[in-house]
């Protein structure tokens, strides 16, 4: 089944995805998805678990085939070729490592498959530098069955970036790693994909970890591309509730409400507090067709006072969690809203203190409550 | 409420092994959550399994409130623990599983309908206490298994990597819980946790441990600022703290950093402190969010010493990765985000002196630090 082309156009160069959907036993799991990765771009598939990041990725290797749509490599109609034909490097979250070959044959077996004629000389170089970088150059003569679990995921990383692909999709590729380990690799495995000529995916969970390695982001949610953008783009200007629901530790608080019409103003409503929108929100909240809205209110764009305070939302601490750098602090509002805020200073703060918040109005947004959409106006 | 105290404790497996943990003394305060936090191997858990009682100790003493109890069996010490997968009973309702400890030790139906009340508000479950666990989310059975912990008032609760089965915003959410939850009750807790992000959030005091050895226990905020070698500084923090090296200059107050071309004083105060040990040659540390990065060019005005290789945003915060011009080391640099910068700008670098740490070179002891 083939559905009509949206636009003919397709990109000449890296990859493309044009209306491509997925339903499994009538379950529709990816929904008229639109992508283009341009060569040497990295393009972070941010979603929750389930989202179809998975899926997505088998259909660009070729082991699922789509139920509609069309895949292009470099202008070429990919859709119905083999696996083996379409030079697509994948790094499985499952890892998929040959049980009886060591770390470094793992490594070097997509080379072998390809090379006509032995390994080219500089090859076993590359190879010693790769798991140098990943931290398992120590390892390289074990067996996958005496790794632990992130030994096994950097062993798969490395076959993955070993390859000089047509496409590099990586699955999850730090997630099994520790903290430390896992800030550390994001950072140097970026900067070994610079120096490639392929467009890559790379796909997570986790937000931050997106903005991190990311030229563009593209956000995944129950089977729908959400929002595409610049790792600016989806931080400054969420499309969606849903997208900045995922972005930010913590990330942003959202409160349900509703708009009301005040004499030349608009309110902002809910159980927590009143308040009238500054210029910029009012005119974007004209955006919004009903009364219902959310309003987003940053973490970091919020500040405690104490005191009597009009103008703040009045609050009680009911955690605190400091990090040395900043502190995250949860609040809660008389109905039992939790705002959480991050500061660089909690002092002399003590759980089941009163408190206002006040916010900055520069750090606020505003969100139709009916279709969670942001509602912006775009100067 | 009771302290738990480590009084010269030792453990090792068999002879051939170095000591899982070596001569640790180490005092968890009267309702206090104190965090273990180390890499793999650093005796984190060792130590939590012989305050359980499921390992014997090799040398040392264990107090409970000043009581030993290393000669008492795991289910005599009065304490409860939480795991990271539960440990729920699956066909019981969330009010039964908190129920069960009581039920067990045959206490009264008045009162463990109170007590399991108590809980049930405190932990916002009141309404769906009728519930199958196997109905809840993965962060709302965890809560749930604390609330099991903290019904029958321990004197000590163990949390064994008690979030790393969770999603990311379980685990942010229940972060906060734990850490409410462990002040409203007020009950002595130790966590053990490979994440310094855990640990921070929710501990009161973290120890941190490497190959058995006690390094620091301290509060986080003082854990950051003033960690007590370059170990415990390179591991809080993310990014880590820079460190490179300085020369102490001729008038003592001052110190050179040749790799950036820059001189800072530290004043008098902070050199008589260092000046009077010894020292092999000076290590500066620095956090990233304390460089100060100007935009810089080749001229003598404001002449760059580094250049931006890598940008990280991350929100929030944007964080650099730059090259020293003069011998191409890299520090990094953490800036409000999003930031301006881009990768190729020269920039010029500049250390303030009061947010300095100044280790010894060979032995990486911060030589302000007093225990």
């Amino acid at each position: 089944m083939t559905a009509p082309l949206k636009s003919c156009k397709t990109a000449a160069d890296g990859l493309q995805l044009l209306n491509v959907s997925k339903t499994f036993d009538q379950t529709e799991v990816l929904h008229d998805i639109d992508l283009t990765v341009a060569p040497g771009e990295v393009l972070a598939l941010v979603g929750p678990s389930g989202a179809g990041k998975t899926t997505l990725c088998r259909i660009i290797a070729g082991l699922e085939t789509p139920s509609s749509g069309q895949c292009y490599m470099n202008g070429t109609d990919m859709t119905a070729m083999p696996p083996g034909d379409r030079r697509v490097a994948m790094m499985f979250e499952s890892y998929a490592l040959y049980p009886h070959l060591s770390v470094g044959d793992n490594v070097r077996s997509p080379l072998l498959a390809r090379a006509k004629g032995g390994l080219p000389p500089t090859a076993g170089q590359h190879i010693e530098q790769l798991l140098a970088v990943l931290e398992i150059a120590h390892l390289s003569d074990r067996l996958p069955s005496e790794l632990s679990g992130g030994q096994k995921q950097r062993t798969a990383l490395a076959r993955a970036l070993i390859q000089n692909p047509n496409a590099l999709l990586l699955d999850e590729p730090i997630s099994h790693l520790d903290a430390k380990l896992r800030h550390k690799l994001r950072g140097e495995i970026r900067q070994i994909l610079n120096a490639r000529p392929h467009p890559t995916i790379w796909s997570t969970p986790d937000g931050l970890e997106g903005l991190s390695v990311g030229d563009r982001i593209a956000v995944l949610i129950a089977g729908r591309i959400e929002q595409i953008g610049t790792p600016e783009d989806i931080w400054l200007r969420p499309a969606s509730v849903k997208v900045a629901r995922l972005f930010g530790d913590p990330p942003m608080n959202i409160l349900p409400g509703e708009l009301q019409d005040g004499q030349g103003r608009i309110d902002f409503h809910c159980r927590s507090m009143t308040m009238t929108l500054p210029p910029a929100l009012a005119a974007s909240a004209k955006a919004i067709k009903g009364r219902a809205a959310f309003l987003g209110l940053r973490p970091n764009g919020l500040t405690l006072h104490r005191g009597d305070d009009q103008s703040a939302i009045a609050t009680t601490v009911y955690s605190i969690e400091s990090f040395g750098k900043y502190a995250i602090v949860t609040l809660i509002t008389p109905p039992g809203d939790l705002i959480k805020l991050k500061t660089a200073d909690v002092q002399d703060l003590k759980l089941g203190d009163d408190v206002g918040v006040r916010y900055a109005s520069d750090q606020l947004l505003l969100f139709d409550g009916t279709t969670g959409r942001a509602a912006y106006v775009y100067s | 409420m009771t302290a738990v105290e480590f009084q010269s404790v030792s453990k090792r497996y068999s002879a051939e092994t170095p000591l899982a943990v070596a001569n640790l003394n180490l005092l968890c305060r009267e309702g206090e959550l104190l965090a273990l936090l180390g890499p793999s191997g650093c005796g984190k858990s060792s130590t939590l399994k012989m305050a359980a009682g499921l390992e014997d100790l090799t040398e040392g003493e264990i107090l409970f409130g000043g009581r030993p109890v290393s000669a008492l069996s795991a289910g005599r010490r009065n304490i409860a623990m939480v795991f990271e997968d539960y440990c729920l009973y699956p066909n019981l309702t969330i009010e039964d599983n908190i129920a069960f400890p009581l039920s067990v030790r045959g206490v009264d139906k008045n009162e463990r309908r109170q007590r399991v009340g108590d809980v049930l508000a405190m932990l916002g479950l009141h309404d769906i206490a009728k519930r199958k666990v196997t109905d809840l989310s993965g962060g709302a059975q965890q809560r749930v298994a604390i609330g099991r912990a903290m019904v029958r008032d321990p004197d000590l609760i163990l949390f064994d990597e008690p979030l790393s089965h969770l999603d990311g915003d379980q685990r942010i959410h229940l972060r906060a819980e734990i850490s409410r939850l462990q002040k409203t009750r007020g009950i002595t807790s130790i966590l053990v946790t490979h994440d310094q992000n855990e640990a921070t959030a929710m501990a009161d005091r973290i120890a941190i441990m490497k190959g058995g050895v006690l390094q620091q226990v301290d509060t986080p905020a003082r854990l950051y600022a003033r960690p007590a070698n370059t170990f415990v500084a390179n591991f809080i923090g993310e990014p880590p703290m820079n460190l490179f090296p300085g020369e102490i200059g001729d008038d003592a107050g001052r110190i050179t950093i040749p790799m950036l071309g820059e001189d800072i004083v530290i004043g008098d105060e902070r050199r008589h402190a260092f000046a009077a040990r010894r020292h092999s040659g000076l290590t500066l540390g620095l956090r990233p969010e304390h460089l100060i990065v100007e935009a810089a060019g080749d001229g003598a005005e404001r002449q760059a010493n580094a250049v931006v290789t890598y940008r990280e945003p991350r929100g929030d915060a944007d964080s650099l990765v730059l090259r020293i011009l003069r011998d191409t080391s890299t520090m990094v640099a953490e800036l409000a985000g999003p930031c301006t910068f881009r990768t190729g700008d020269k920039v010029r670098l500049r250390v303030p002196a009061a947010n300095t740490n100044l280790f010894d070179s060979e032995s990486g002891v911060n030589l302000e630090f007093d225990t």
